[in-house]
């Protein structure tokens, strides 16, 4: 499993048990000890990341959340061996998959789900210096990319997010998924054949 | 798997390169073909756009999320960490002796046998004598046909009320 173990194993291993405090001991200190500096580097990331992924930015915020807390819990299990970005990703996969099986979620989707405005996030087009046909053609864009990721399965907006986001390499999505690498290529394909239907030539 | 079609990249060759996935022969093909390497390029633009725009928006959002409730476990609490652990031992010290204790009644209640009494000294002629004198003078009061003042009182009350209920 290599990178990812521990993103995996981190709910199986009680925090100060002995191989955790073996590895503490060997472990340099990380900015992952500094909790204010992870939240301000990776909150909005994670956060992004989480909402692509769910379709919910209510539910991502506080997915963000308990991703950032159970990371600094569980620090020691982190070996270094990938970046922190992906293992926070890795991390919010696993927390979103727990709220995804829970009853409470399943019943509060069912009364309450709060989508992504994709007018308000289209607000916040860099450039606003370009000019307003521009700045109109660049909100089409990104509302014709909302509507296709909003067609997508769960998991191949999980995919996506990963992979155009993140800049995940394909092998590493696939281990940390659990995909095979073939499965994960499909669901690219599809994704992208999505917006090529989409944007038609534009893309 | 031929990966052109005509002299361009095939649909699926163009989206193995966008995914990192491009052949050797695809990536020589899109170093030399223009409009090829335009459709990538197209793409890309069109993702950074929203990369741009999606971590804009969730900047904003993650600034005006609640406070992390961060674990106060390790940071900036020693003096509550001393505290509780006074509190423990406190009461540790207080809960032995009535361990103790308890576990001693119990013990001897099994046994049928009194508490022993590690006794220091042997007690004097003079002590023993009045030890005994004590107990003949309350087995003596404990005897005795003296009214009891609380007797008196009582009698007195039962006598007022008989005399009350009696017709005149």
């Amino acid at each position: 499993m290599g990178a990812y173990a521990s993103t995996e194993t981190m709910d199986t291993f009680p925090l100060g048990s002995i191989e955790s405090r073996i590895m503490d001991q060997a472990r340099p200190a990380t900015e992952l000890d500094d909790i204010d500096g992870l939240v301000r580097t990776y909150r909005a990331r994670i956060l992004r990341f989480v909402t692509y992924s769910t379709g919910d930015p209510d539910l991502a915020e506080t997915i963000t959340q308990d991703t950032l807390l159970r990371a600094y819990r569980g620090r020691e299990n982190f070996r270094g061996d990938c970046s922190v970005s992906t293992w926070l990703t890795g991390i919010a996969i696993n927390v979103t998959r727990d709220h995804m099986r829970s009853v409470r979620f399943k019943f509060w989707k069912q009364v309450h789900a709060s989508s992504l405005d994709v007018q308000e996030m289209a607000s916040f087009l860099p450039g606003a210096e370009s000019s307003p046909e521009h700045q109109m053609l660049a909100r089409e864009k990104i509302a014709h990319l909302h509507e296709v990721l909003k067609e997508l399965s769960p998991n191949q907006r999980t995919v996506f997010a990963m992979k155009f986001f993140e800049e995940i390499p394909v092998n590493e999505i696939s281990e940390m998924l659990g995909m095979p690498v073939n499965t994960v290529r499909t669901h690219l394909h599809r994704a992208l054949n999505a917006v090529r239907a989409r944007m038609g030539d534009s893309q | 798997m031929t990966n052109t079609i005509g002299h361009h990249l095939s649909t699926e060759a163009l989206d193995d390169v966008l995914i990192g996935m491009g052949t050797a022969e695809s990536e020589s093909h899109l170093a030399a073909c223009a409009q090829c390497r335009a459709r990538v390029q197209a793409f890309g633009a069109n993702l950074q756009l929203l990369d741009e725009t999606s971590m804009a928006w969730s900047r904003v959002r993650a600034a005006g999320m609640a406070e992390m409730p961060v674990p106060t476990r390790a940071r900036r609490r020693p003096l509550a960490t001393m505290g509780w652990t006074a509190a423990g031992l406190a009461a540790l010290a207080l809960a032995l002796p009535v361990w103790q204790g308890v576990h001693q009644h119990i013990d001897h209640a099994r046994l049928g046998a009194a508490p022993q009494v590690t006794a220091t000294e042997p007690d004097s002629a003079a002590q023993i004598a009045a030890d005994n004198k004590l107990l003949e003078e309350i087995d003596a009061a404990v005897n005795s046909n003296e009214a009891s003042p609380f007797g008196v009182i009582l009698r007195t009350d039962r006598q007022a009320a008989r005399h009350r209920a009696q017709p005149q």
